[in-house]
């Protein structure tokens, strides 16, 4: 052991920190709650992906071939989905801070006494759901809509821009429709932030810019961690938008799951790929709570 | 002795609250200067607009001899240790230390040094790595000191630096911060309601109330010769006197005559404030070569170790506070003693 204690000693600690058998009684709300709702349906789940399917029917046979399938099933297909979806996933959590941090800033900073009023103006209209808000977007980026009617009107295009309907149109739907729910976790880590640490700084010769670098952005990093959290893993597995917005070239792992489910009906295969997804976004989770402390994750909700 | 920091006629209003009213000081180089006074009379205020945090609405600030209205915070020659320190959560001691020296691009080993040093100066070697938090109280009041001072400014401001610490690690601090002063050769303004600590360490005073400044002057002339009721009141317990003065004699209603040192206008009959300071009293049951005595009984004895303070009911029915050093005293008065308590006239001071 590296610091010193014996692996004796450090099973024996591990048993005095334990607390009597009635504490955890109290946790029994909880456990039963995830129970009925999580761990019974994935479950389930856990022991199809280890079956195969045949003709429509599940066979027990105990294998761990629908994992393997996921490397090199289709040539590797699902497993460059899954790569593509990390890879866009963190390109609509990096679009949606840029776009909702500046907000956060500019309410918390120089909001004055109309902060909230701004907040809820930011995020009230944005409750109307975003699959309402995906085909807002369609109707003005779409091939014969707003955009690309006006700029041909203009003279500046000739023929409409192919804007929708690719990869790059459902990282754009994502990150407008994340963006707003983003401003509230970061407004609340910079409301924490002392002001008078801000006129320290200042005082000890920091330019507004320095004391945003050295002060403020330090000081915000546990709301962009809540943020990443919120918009990274449900990203993950984001089937609705590819969908809706992402024609052939935007499919992501979600999209695969669902077809699998609902168009190839091979539930054990998407059974595998969604665990798989689950045990990654569960390792992102941990890794994210580790870093912003999960208080911090609980204030801003 | 030159003159560091310059305030003409500096008024500040938040809305309808005037928090400083018309004030004008200046500072001399390496002068310990106190700004004193009870909470809420506008000392903070004053040194945030020394250091750029407020703008004032009427008057200027100088320093340098340098105007200094339209320059930012993070341009003045000022640094200010906050009221509530202010020290930077995220960073460890070295790199709160560091945060000026780094923004001003010094060499590394330079700043390594400079940190060292003032660790040294503050006893606190060897704390580089440790977080804020793991700070006790005076720690961090320290830490906040240096942070300040590290960047040798031509003005330190200090914002009642020891008002959060226990009475032990004032007075260490206290001697700690004039050593420092004295050390380093800064120019330092320090706020403070604590009268005690504004005695022990200040050049000079200056005493403020509702945002005006009531008398400036040395730890000795503010305690002796307050200017008014108010000083005399807040700086030491006094004894005060009201009655009416013609020629150095001043008539006490149901006391009867005091005489004191003839003011500046001496021949008309107007009305004055006697102030008499508990320790320039005398007291005995025989008191005899003192221009002013009178009768008295004693109503409280208090032994204090060093002094014994006594309330003593006058005839005129006021209750007037005298101490005395206890090991020169022959013996102590017990309560219900007959007395006499008595003065010179130079050792009152005379207000209109
Ligand atoms: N930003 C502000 N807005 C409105 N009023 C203010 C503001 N800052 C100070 N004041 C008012 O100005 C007056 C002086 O405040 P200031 O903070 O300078 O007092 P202080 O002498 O430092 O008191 P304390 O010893 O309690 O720190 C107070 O009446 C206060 O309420
Ligand atoms: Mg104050």
């Amino acid at each position: 052991m590296k610091d010193g204690t014996t692996m004796r000693e450090r099973v024996l600690s591990i048993f005095k920190k334990m607390k009597p058998l009635g504490y955890y009684w109290r946790l029994f709300p909880a456990v039963f709650w995830l129970g009925v709702f999580l761990v019974l349906p994935l479950s389930v789940m856990l022991i199809y992906s280890f079956w195969t399917m045949v003709r429509f029917e599940l066979i027990p046979t105990w294998t761990l071939q629908n994992y393997l399938d996921i490397f090199v099933r289709a040539e590797g297909l699902y497993f460059r989905l899954l790569l593509k979806s990390l890879g866009m996933a963190a390109a609509v959590t990096l679009g949606a801070i840029a776009l909702a941090y500046p907000a956060a800033y500019y309410i918390s900073m120089h909001g004055g006494k109309y902060k909230y009023v701004l907040l809820n103006v930011i995020m009230t209209p944005f409750l109307v759901s975003w699959v309402v808000l995906i085909f807002g977007w369609r109707l003005v980026i779409g091939y014969t809509c707003l955009l690309n009617t006006v700029l041909m009107g203009a003279g500046l295009i000739s023929e409409p821009m192919r804007l929708w309907g690719n990869w790059i149109t459902v990282i754009f739907v994502l990150i407008f429709s994340w963006a707003p729910w983003l401003v509230l976790p970061i407004f609340v880590s910079l409301e924490k932030i002392d002001r008078s640490l801000l006129e320290a700084g200042a005082d000890l010769g920091a330019s507004p810019l320095e004391n945003f670098r050295k002060i403020t952005l330090p000081l915000s990093i546990p709301g962009l961690l809540v943020a990443t959290f919120f918009v990274f893993i449900p990203t993950l597995g984001e089937f609705v938008a590819p969908i809706l917005a992402g024609g052939t070239s935007g499919a992501m792992i979600g999209s695969a799951i669902e077809a699998t489910f609902k168009r190839m009906h091979n539930w054990p295969f998407g059974s595998a790929m969604s665990f798989l997804l689950l045990i990654i976004a569960l390792i992102a989770s941990i890794v994210l709570i580790r870093k912003a402390g999960l208080r911090s994750l609980m204030e801003s909700l | 002795m030159k003159i560091d920091v310059e305030l003409k006629n500096v008024t500040k209003k938040f809305g309808d609250v005037v928090a400083v009213d018309d004030v004008s000081l200046w500072v001399g180089k390496c002068e310990f200067f106190s700004l004193l006074g009870p909470s809420g009379c506008g000392k903070t205020t004053t040194l945030r607009m020394i250091s750029g945090f407020e703008k004032p609405t009427e008057g200027e600030v100088y320093i340098g001899g340098e105007l200094m209205t339209d320059v930012p915070p993070f341009k003045r020659p000022t640094n200010l240790i906050f009221q509530n320190l202010a020290l930077f959560p995220h960073l460890n001691v070295y790199d709160n230390i560091s945060f000026g020296l780094k923004i001003k691009k010094l060499p590394k080993d330079e700043i390594q040094r400079k940190v060292k040093e003032m660790l040294n100066l503050v006893r606190l070697s060897g704390y580089e790595k440790r977080k804020i938090k793991q700070l006790s109280g005076g720690e961090q009041q320290r830490i906040a000191i240096v942070r300040a001072l590290v960047n040798e400014p031509t003005v330190l401001l200090l914002d009642e630096p020891l008002g959060p610490l226990d009475l032990k690690l004032r007075e260490e601090m206290v001697v700690e911060l004039k050593r420092i002063q004295r050390e380093v050769g800064t120019t330092f303004i320090y706020v403070t309601h604590d009268q005690g600590e504004a005695l022990t360490m200040s050049d000079r005073i200056a005493v403020m109330k509702d945002g005006r400044v009531l008398q400036i002057g040395t730890p000795m002339k503010i305690y002796e010769q307050p200017k008014s009721r108010f000083i005399a009141d807040f700086i030491g317990r006094s004894n005060l006197f009201e009655g009416s003065c013609a020629d150095g004699v001043v008539e006490v209603d149901g006391l009867g005559r005091i005489i004191a040192e003839p003011g500046p206008q001496t021949s008309d009959k107007h009305s004055v404030l006697i102030c008499a300071k508990p320790e320039k009293i005398s007291i005995g049951r025989k008191l005899k070569g003192l221009d002013n005595i009178f009768d008295g009984e004693v109503k409280e004895t208090y032994y204090q170790g060093r002094v014994t303070t006594y309330r003593v009911l006058l005839e005129n029915g006021s209750l007037i506070t005298v101490v005395v050093l206890s090991s020169g005293a022959k013996d102590i008065f017990k309560p219900g003693a007959k007395v006499k308590v008595g003065w010179n006239k130079r050792d009152v001071n005379m207000m209109m």
